[in-house]
């Protein structure tokens, strides 16, 4: 029986691994049929800025990574509208269509879970 | 209790505050003891007392804030439909 599993990512990209790991897992999460879902908040917004190049640095490129995660099934990318307003992002600058919620509808969405990880 | 969240950093807080629900509850661990010197609101606050008596904030508590032991860490687990653990 599949399970609800929600990714909270609030990490910058590349200055850790947190966010590789967390796409690696939900990849597989993905895989396994869960129903799984994504919800970029706070720093984390950043993994989803369109200029990324991770080879700069030697590195994969996260926002690539992320573009591969509907081809696994994993479709519900939400984001956190205040956080967004904080850093000055839009749609425009993204390279992943986002449903953008607030802080009331992410309490909703994490009541749904019956996972919740990072 | 729907959601227990743990804070294990200061920091992590400002991730989970908007996104408390009045009936869950929040346990403050590691370096998240810290924040039990304040008046804290929005759900029911407990504290790990161990992490307390370590880093010397026995007398520094919040009133509304509630020692916890490991036994009732495990209860509070017990307790809920999820955890989610904020990072910072």
């Amino acid at each position: 029986m599949a399970k609800r599993i929600l990714f909270l990512l609030n990490r910058a990209p590349y200055g850790s691994s947190y966010a590789l790991e967390a796409i690696e897992s939900i990849l597989v999460a993905g895989v396994f049929d869960q129903e799984v879902s994504v919800l970029f908040t706070g720093a984390g917004l950043y993994q989803l800025l369109s200029e990324q190049d991770g080879g700069a640095i030697g590195g994969r490129t996260v926002g690539k990574m992320l573009g591969a995660l509907p081809e696994y099934g994993v479709t519900e990318l939400f984001a956190c509208r205040p956080s967004a307003e904080r850093l000055g992002l839009t749609d425009a600058n993204l390279c992943l269509p986002v449903t953008w919620l607030d802080y009331a509808e992410q309490r909703r969405l994490i009541g749904r879970q019956d996972v919740v990880t990072g | 209790m729907a959601t227990l969240h743990l804070v294990n950093k200061p920091a992590a807080w400002e991730g989970c505050h908007p996104l408390l629900d009045a009936q869950d509850a929040v346990l403050l661990i590691e370096d998240g003891v810290y924040l039990a010197q304040q008046a804290l609101s929005g759900a029911t606050f407990y504290a790990l007392e161990p992490d307390i008596r370590a880093r010397g904030l026995s007398q520094r508590i919040h009133t509304n804030i509630r020692p916890a032991s490991f036994d009732d860490f495990v209860g509070l687990v017990e307790g809920c439909q999820r955890v989610v653990t904020w990072s910072a």
